[in-house]
């Protein structure tokens, strides 16, 4: 039996958990060391978790689209009082035995709803609305203070329960599980949130004010009640570059861009600003401006830093769509001088090769 | 009984005990039909559910949004049959982990990157070295694909595994299958991912191990 049949699942798992003893962490580095899918499984989760880190944090400093909560509708929930619910099944079921048996014997007519209605069950509220709010659905302003809801959505008990599931209703077999398929058609239902100013990730547009002190802007309506007022941050060439990584987060690149300019003009000697030069080389170079993600790239490379190589690849990739194939020729072999086992070597090799480099 | 205009603050830098019983309070208003309290949810896992579906996406994926969305929806339809054992967050995590497979074994056009470059946002980060960034890429875009390449369950055994860094005990728990099942979805996904390990001559000269 290979050894892929005997992945030790449960080692990995305390690993996770910081529960390994001696003796089983050498048993892992044992299986690890000649199993490839539980090393690559290691370093893959390490890599997973570093990036599901830094794109939480870049969300949280976006203005991210709500769901219009009156657009969803919940599928209706087992009733709280399921015993209740039960013998309510119970009396219907009895009744509708007493009906078949009444008819059978010819014994005349029985009202289904004289019987149902004796029998139907307490009807608690639907979850999410009633079917007075879905009718006349109420637009809930997200992001600003909602009027205050006066109570909770009253139920209708006369109503007939499949009234409650006016759309398809997720399959939700058991416990927590998921609805997948159902999710409605995000763009028409989608309210984009106004952004809302914050102070703690994105500076305004205009005018910094690094001095702005507690006490200026009224309590913001999320707030806490007693929570001290946000202050505005100071303005360094890191707080700038988080601000500029988080308007191209949320696919603002025109804010993006001045803000990684402004990084690179007011804190030259910056680490931030060396490393925008091969972010604004990149993001020049997507947008089909070869000549000026060139220049930020050559910059990058005069200064050196830890992304040469990469800055390197972009270097030789601009200067392809330049058409100037004999500098490129020249950038690709630089690289594979430099990083001869590059992950990008195989390609700098293979387009060496079609354009007759060394 | 969490006061009611406790219940509509955003969790925001609360102590995460707090913040846990808090956003579990939210959950069971938003069950109930609360909509301020959906909303104040919504605005606290939305950060969570947008980077779970960028890291299982690529972030540069034209259906992220859309999927975000269709995670968040999907979230408030299941809040009824959430029975509290986990936080919301993490409810979130998975729903959001299914509709982003979900949504790209729909798709019948598969975007290839557009170049070899690695992707800016490891850039961004600049705290790795340009080699390890870029092996980090390959490997999370090589299990990104696989994810798309084998059944669907052992994709979401795996995606949880990996992805999310779950044990198989919690991927029990959240799937409702039981440990053992899970276990083997897990090896089968592994052998499926060691095949392609072994067709990458870069990945697999990177994980210098011996032969099996």
């Amino acid at each position: 039996m290979s050894n892929v049949d005997l992945h030790p699942e449960d080692l990995l798992d305390k690993e996770i958990l910081g529960e390994l003893s001696d003796e089983e962490r050498a048993r892992l580095e044992a299986h690890v060391a000649v199993c490839k899918s539980c090393q690559f499984e290691r370093m893959a989760r390490a890599d997973f978790r570093a990036e599901l880190d830094v794109e939480t944090e870049l969300a949280k400093g976006e203005a991210l689209k709500i769901v219009n909560v009156d657009r969803v509708r919940l599928p209706a929930v087992e009733p709280p009082v399921r015993r209740a619910a039960f013998r309510g099944r119970v009396a219907l079921l009895v009744a509708a035995a007493l009906l078949l048996v009444t008819a059978v014997a010819g014994a005349g007519w029985v009202s289904i709803r004289t019987i149902t209605g004796k029998g139907q069950p307490e009807r608690t509220p639907t979850p999410v609305e009633t079917v007075s709010e879905a009718r006349t659905p109420r637009p809930v302003v997200v992001g600003n203070r909602p009027a205050p809801v006066e109570s909770a959505p009253s139920p209708e008990p006369d109503a007939p329960h499949s009234d409650a599931l006016p759309i398809a209703e997720p399959v939700v077999p058991r416990g927590d599980a998921l609805p997948i398929a159902a999710a409605e058609s995000p763009r028409s239902d989608a309210v984009p949130i106004a952004p809302k100013p914050d102070a703690t990730h994105r500076a305004p547009a205009t005018a910094p004010e690094p001095d702005a002190t507690p006490g200026a802007p009224a309590t913001a309506p999320d707030e806490l009640p007693g929570s001290a007022p946000p202050i505005a941050p100071e303005r360094t060439a890191s707080t700038v570059f988080a601000e500029a990584n988080a308007a191209r987060a949320s696919g603002d690149y025109a804010t993006a861009f001045r803000l990684y300019s402004e990084v690179q003009s007011s804190f030259p000697s910056s680490a931030e600003a060396r490393t925008t030069q091969a972010i604004l080389g990149r993001l020049l170079l997507d947008r089909g401006n070869a000549a000026g993600a060139l220049r930020q790239f050559d910059a990058y490379l005069r200064g050196g830093g830890g992304l040469r190589e990469e800055a390197m690849v972009g270097r030789a990739t601009a200067l392809r769509r330049l058409g100037r194939t004999g500098e490129e020729a020249a950038a690709w072999s630089m690289l594979l001088k430099a990083y001869p086992s590059s992950a990008h070597a195989e390609n700098a090799r293979k387009r060496l090769a079609e354009i007759g480099g060394p | 009984m969490v006061q009611r205009e406790v219940l509509h603050c955003p969790p925001g830098d609360l102590p995460d005990d707090v913040q846990e019983t808090l956003l579990l309070a939210l959950a069971r208003s938003a069950a109930q039909g609360d909509a301020r309290a959906t909303t104040s949810l919504l605005k606290s896992i939305a950060p969570r559910v947008a980077a779970v579906v960028r890291v299982v996406l690529g972030r540069h994926d034209p259906e992220v949004d859309d999927v975000v969305q269709q995670s968040l929806i999907a979230f408030v339809q299941a809040l009824p049959s959430f029975r509290g054992e986990c936080q919301p967050p993490r409810f979130a995590s998975r729903i959001a982990v299914r509709t982003a497979m979900a949504s790209r074994r729909r798709s019948r056009t598969r975007r290839e990157r557009r170049d070899d470059l690695v992707d800016i946002d490891a850039l961004a980060t600049g705290l790795r070295n340009p080699s390890a960034m870029a092996l980090a890429a390959r490997r999370t875009a090589l299990l990104r694909e696989l994810l798309y390449q084998i059944p669907e369950e052992q994709a979401e055994a795996l995606a949880l595994r990996v992805v999310l860094g779950w044990t198989l005990e919690e991927v029990a728990s959240a799937t409702g299958a039981p440990q053992n099942t899970v276990r083997s979805r897990v090896r089968l996904a592994k052998e499926a991912l060691r095949r392609r390990i072994e067709a990458d001559p870069v990945l697999r000269e990177t994980l210098e191990v011996g032969r099996e």
